[in-house]
């Protein structure tokens, strides 16, 4: 499976990458299996879990389809274009990503809820009210959740066909068809089934978005199915059945999309920046405008609603607010270390087999219910598991991470060891002098990336804290929540801004530092 | 719970009756509530003490709790000390705390539900304007587990069709 003759004891990665998946699956599994020994065996699940399983599929695999391919048109979009702001938008536009989910389901229902803006525009013109929950409500939650992402794996995917390319296509006459065709079709061809893969594991294991904007027990998850399972009936031999069924789901569906995808690409460039002159005219110009614009007001809106539900309430934010946004702060720094560290090193080893990726999944694909109650009844014997909250939190938070990392990082190291590689071993360029000069700067730009992104989901992340902390040590997000309980729905708003902005920001300081003095 | 409790038997047609009413059912009550207060239903499952945290922190006396002449099911908070606890003597002084009138004074108006003591001071004003339920509903506590399994099967059956 090598994708160039180099002998396999001459490259840096493997024994870290090895390493990292094994830490990756022990740090899964034992808590698993901590819990099944705990129940003293699994027990089996019932027709209302068949029928939850159904419906995770069933919306998962819409979601994931509406998401990545109505990120295709805006994605080519702004691989296109150039104006002011693109930049800016770009990071905006990954902020429902990061947001805490109740913070994102008010922002929506601001615009598509019962008294939104859409609804009263339709009463307005006289026109029957829009209903937003049920099915179609979870896919456009997801949706809203997941375009970003997708976006910018397959802006990543636009970025990667060499300038050259264009160039030759521009010199042949090619039509914009011509272009789609012979190299956009190939790029999507590689690029898409991944990226739908990681929006299908994280909408997989959706629980809060499913049960609220579903409208009730309807619209039941695998994942809402654990919860129960711990909260009414402490059913924890249940619950690690079902966190496994959920486990075995994700796998299969990463080794299917794995053997579809395939491992060609253009070949190196020169980096000079893409111009693309088939799509200079005006009908093209503002076909992509208007898909710009149409995204943008679509993700934009919501968050506005957020940013205009918070401002009342940052002025009151108390102590504790602000004492959250620290551990929240050094949590998501520490989360970030760890995810980059480990998607590195198993993106290395993902170039030789390439199913290890689906390893990264199972950080998703595990209920961090089960995960967390499996810690503590490991930790619990030899020490105080309030004590290990944050390391735990901030570990399961990084894996969490992983898969987007992983997807970002394996197909840019894959350029980056078929193009260069030959001329690195020439030189005996190994180890970590080759980390050092070739992998680390090359791969400079969606390491950026690949960080904020985890930095910036650290922070959103309930994560298990919620099981482990104690109020000296809440994290942001549960913060948010508490001052909820709390009636507290204003300060509540305005922590969820905070987070934002944050979140935003720490997302921004990684990506731009990846995009230093490179080309937009 | 209140409608197995107030309707046994019927309670499952209760719940058909209902289940085109309700707009949706989220994790935990902070959601629903935060939903409600955004405008997207008319009604919420909460306290009969709810009112009382608009009336007094926000001035607001447009929120009112629905009485039922059947009675209101009570949600009681507790407290308590684990057997395997190693400062089971602090433990102790602080659940003597709880129960002192400092600490019930305080509750009114920061858990916003009602003391389990009454302090001296009595109840902050805004709560004699809340409703007096009658009746308080709350199932022996030999049968409330088999009961809520019940009703939560119930309710899952009905309204997952």
């Amino acid at each position: 499976m090598a994708p160039h003759s180099v002998p396999l004891s001459r490259f840096s990665g493997h024994w870290s990458g090895w390493a990292a998946a094994l830490l990756v699956s022990a740090f899964v599994l034992l808590p698993l299996l901590a819990v099944l020994w705990f129940a003293g065996g699994g027990s089996k699940p019932g027709p209302a879990d068949w029928a939850a399983l159904r419906f995770t599929v069933f919306q998962a695999t819409l979601s994931a389809l509406f998401s990545v391919l109505l990120a295709v048109p805006v994605a080519r979009a702004l691989a296109r274009r150039q104006f002011i702001g693109r930049g800016l938008l770009i990071t905006v536009m990954g902020a429902p990503f990061i947001l805490p989910v109740i913070v994102a389901v008010l922002g929506l229902l601001t615009v598509f809820g019962r008294s939104g803006f859409v609804n009263q525009a339709l009463i307005w013109a006289g026109l029957p009210p829009f209903q937003i929950y049920g099915l179609h409500g979870v896919v456009l939650a997801h949706v809203f959740f997941n375009l970003p992402l997708a976006t910018r794996l397959l802006l990543q995917g636009w970025q990667g066909i060499p300038a050259e390319r264009f160039r030759l296509a521009a010199s042949l006459g090619f039509t914009p068809l011509d272009v789609f065709r012979q190299l956009e079709l190939p790029m999507l061809r590689n690029t898409l089934p991944g990226a739908a893969m990681v929006i299908f594991a994280i909408c997989l294991s959706s629980f809060a978005v499913a049960l609220t904007l579903g409208g009730g027990p309807r619209a039941t998850t695998v994942e809402l199915a654990i919860y129960q399972a711990f909260r009414f009936d402490f059913d924890l031999g249940r619950a690690a059945v079902l966190a496994m069924i959920q486990m075995a789901l994700v796998t299969l569906a990463a080794v299917l999309v794995l053997r579809l995808g395939r491992m060609e690409s253009f070949g190196r460039g020169m980096d000079r920046p893409a111009r693309r002159w088939e799509a200079e005219n005006w009908p093209l110009r503002c076909l992509d405008m208007a898909v710009i614009v149409a995204a943008a007001v679509f993700i934009l809106l919501p968050l506005g609603a957020v940013v205009w539900r918070g401002l009342p309430g940052v002025m009151e934010l108390p102590v504790q607010v602000w004492r959250a946004a620290w551990v929240s702060i050094v949590m998501a720094l520490a989360s970030t270390l760890v995810a980059v560290a480990l998607a590195l090193a198993l993106a290395h080893l993902a170039l030789y087999h390439r199913r290890i990726e689906a390893v990264g999944l199972l950080g998703i694909a595990a209920s961090p219910f089960v995960i967390g109650t499996g810690l503590f009844l490991l930790i619990n014997p030899f020490s105080d598991p309030a004590r290990w909250a944050f390391v735990v939190t901030a570990l399961v938070n990084a894996l969490a991470a992983l898969p987007f990392a992983l997807r970002v990082l394996i197909p840019s190291l894959r350029d980056v060891i078929r193009d260069f590689g030959p001329l690195a071993d020439s030189l005996g360029l190994t180890g970590f002098a080759r980390l050092r000069w070739l992998v680390l700067p090359r791969l400079r730009r969606p390491l950026g990336f690949a960080a904020g992104l985890a930095a910036a989901l650290s922070m959103g992340d309930l994560g298990v804290i919620a099981l482990f902390a104690d109020p000296e040590r809440a994290t942001l997000p549960l913060q948010i929540l508490r001052l909820m309980g709390a009636y507290r729905m204003e300060a509540a708003a305005g922590a969820g801004l905070l987070l934002l902005v944050l979140s935003l920001s720490l997302f921004w300081l990684f990506d731009q530092g990846g995009r230093r003095d490179a080309d937009a | 719970m209140w409608i197995k409790s107030v309707y046994g038997d019927e309670a499952a047609e209760i719940w058909e009756g209902l289940a085109d009413n309700i707009v949706t059912v989220t994790p935990g009550w902070s959601e629903a509530y935060g939903l409600f207060l955004g405008g997207e239903a008319d009604l919420v499952l909460s306290y009969t003490t709810s009112p009382a945290y608009h009336l007094i922190a926000e001035d607001d006396d447009s929120k009112v709790a629905l009485p039922f002449t059947e009675g209101h099911y009570m949600q009681i908070e507790v407290a308590g000390i684990l057997a395997a606890s190693q400062q089971q003597e602090l433990a102790d002084q602080f659940m003597r705390f709880m129960i002192s009138d400092g600490f019930q004074n305080v509750i009114p108006t920061t858990n916003w539900m009602y003391p389990v003591k009454m302090p001296e001071a009595g109840l902050p004003d805004g709560f004699s304007t809340l409703i007096q339920p009658e009746t308080a509903i709350l199932a022996p506590i030999e049968q409330a587990d088999a009961l809520r399994d019940l009703a939560l099967d119930e309710w899952l059956r009905i309204l997952s069709r």
